[in-house]
């Protein structure tokens, strides 16, 4: 499935910006169009996972799971991302992602990655820069929250202080699903 | 003394005291002073004995005068190796070592005291010395050079605190040292601190990064000395670069959080770095960075990582990688940990996310 550069624009502004024209030509062309039935799992915890996922269209679900206990952050769509960690750093996922709807997805694994980097070094740089930023961002609101979390302030609050609430509150802020989920 | 007549001599000026004197005491307070009261005994008779004049005390410092830089540093050397005998048999983390510095100058002479620049040169000269070391001016080292049969070893021109011009300073090689190096003369970087290049070669943040990389990065990075208690970063504000130590630790603390009781409270130090994220974006830092004691430190500002990015240099997309590889693992072991608390229920384990977290 062809994809044009004003449509990537469209779709993500935020890793677009930092591309620039030539970059986003360069980058669409290493990406890999996937598709997910609802209920297929993309990314299971504690498998090993090495593959970004930009989502074109769709929904899909991520959550934190260990022995049989899971806890729900949230679900995103359109313009979206997950696996930038196990793209960058190839390794055993620390969340599950299952497709909550049929997807259309761009996939990126480390391996193209490594192409990438290898063929056009300034534009896997780009791309890094961008998830960089996403994930500085994310890592900085996750520390602020836990202070708030000690403070014991927020969540007496807002949500009746619930440990659950608690802890999903701090996953979706790591996985920046505050901002992003729809 | 009447203003306009002061009185005024040329003298050796000696200065000693105990390095990491608060910690030691910290661990034990009265078997550490017992140990400092036998030192100032034994470093008041070695004054004493080489015709000098303990000048006062003060906690654990020494200031003294002598009319001879040969018998000053004779006897601070005589001092270096009885403390370092009477050492051998105490464990690393107990040992009371005295770090000394010497200088020549024109002090005014009041009240059985020493005052001037002079007096402040030595004390800074003894900040420069290593724990069981001997620094001295080169003054100091211009009258002993051909006296005495040690090895100097030029440790460059050294900004210090409250004093206009930069003092070159000389390390004194004491046994061991000396038998490993020769007599050195002229600018060498100081043994045991790692010049820019090699530290760009063996810190773990650059390991696989090519000669012309490091290269290119030691050029827009800049090596400064940081006094005591300089604030690097301050938590809550924005920061600008990214910091690498070459020498001296750095305390990483955070504010006691309310209801925890818990402290981040971490030193780091030769080869460690902090201040990565401010590399990619100017947001509030979670941690305050200050320097303990004297550091060295190299430092990249964004704006030449910008630079370098825009130039299309290599090593700029390397360090790029480096900064998203940390990121990275800072999210994944965030998640790891959430993934531990959904497991076990054991929700004060939120805690551990800030006692293991790196700093950014």
């Amino acid at each position: 499935m062809s994809y044009n550069r004003s449509e990537f624009k469209q779709h993500f502004p935020s890793i677009a910006a930092h591309l620039g024209p030539t970059g986003i030509e360069i980058f669409t062309h290493a990406l890999v169009p996937t598709e997910a039935a609802a209920g297929d799992v993309l990314i299971s915890c504690g498998a090993r996972s090495d593959t970004l996922y930009l989502i074109r269209q769709g929904l899909l679900a991520i959550s934190i799971e260990a022995d049989g206990n899971k806890l729900s952050l949230g679900e995103v769509g359109g313009g979206s991302w997950v696996g930038e960690i196990t793209m960058i750093e190839p390794g055993s996922a620390t969340t599950t992602v299952i497709a909550k709807q049929d997807s259309v997805l761009l996939a990126l694994s480390n391996d193209g990655f490594e192409t990438l980097r290898k063929d056009h070094p300034k534009v896997a740089s780009s791309l890094l820069k961008a998830l960089s930023l996403d994930l500085a961002n994310r890592l900085r609101s996750t520390r602020q929250l836990l202070i708030k979390i000690s403070e014991d302030q927020y969540f007496v609050e807002s949500t009746g202080n619930k440990k659950e609430d608690r802890l999903a509150a701090l996953g979706r802020t790591l996985m920046g699903l505050s901002r992003r989920e729809l | 003394m009447s203003v306009g007549h002061l009185h005024r001599r040329l003298s050796a000026i000696f200065y000693a005291d105990v390095a990491g004197y608060s910690r030691l005491t910290a661990e034990d307070e009265e078997g550490t002073h017992r140990r400092l009261n036998a030192s100032l005994d034994a470093i008041a008779a070695a004054i004493e004995t080489h015709s000098g004049k303990v000048l006062h005390f003060a906690g654990d410092a020494v200031l003294a005068e002598f009319d001879s830089v040969v018998n000053a540093l004779t006897c601070a050397v005589d001092i270096q190796r009885a403390l370092k005998a009477q050492n051998d048999s105490v464990p690393d983390d107990r040992k009371l070592q005295f770090r000394i510095g010497i200088n020549l100058g024109d002090v005014i002479v009041d009240r059985k005291e020493i005052y001037g620049d002079g007096v402040n040169v030595a004390t800074r000269l003894e900040d420069l010395a290593e724990p069981g070391g001997i620094c001295i001016s080169r003054p100091v080292y211009d009258q002993v050079k051909h006296q005495l049969e040690l090895g100097y070893e030029y440790l460059g021109e050294r900004k210090v605190k409250n004093i206009a011009e930069p003092v070159r300073a000389y390390r004194v090689l004491l046994e061991s040292d000396a038998a490993a190096a020769p007599k050195i003369e002229g600018p060498r970087p100081r043994r045991g601190v790692a010049t820019l290049p090699q530290l760009l070669q063996t810190a773990p943040m650059f390991v696989g990064s090519t000669q012309p990389e490091t290269d290119a990065l030691e050029k827009v990075m800049s090596v400064d000395d940081y006094a005591d208690g300089h604030l690097f970063i301050s938590e809550g504000e924005g920061g600008d670069a990214l910091y690498v130590i070459m020498e001296g630790e750095v305390l990483i603390s955070r504010k006691k959080l309310a209801g925890v009781g818990f402290e981040l409270h971490k030193k780091i130090g030769p080869g460690e770095m902090f201040g990565l994220i401010s590399l990619v974006d100017s947001g509030p830092c979670t941690a305050s960075c200050r320097a303990v004691g004297s550091v060295k430190a190299a430092s990249l500002q964004r704006s030449a990582f910008n630079l370098l990015f825009n130039i299309d240099a290599s090593i700029a997309y390397q360090f790029q990688y480096l900064i998203a590889r940390q990121l990275a693992h800072d999210v994944q072991m965030f998640n790891q940990l959430l993934r531990e608390i959904v497991l076990s229920g054991d929700e004060t384990k939120i805690y551990e996310l800030f006692r293991s977290d790196s700093v950014g």
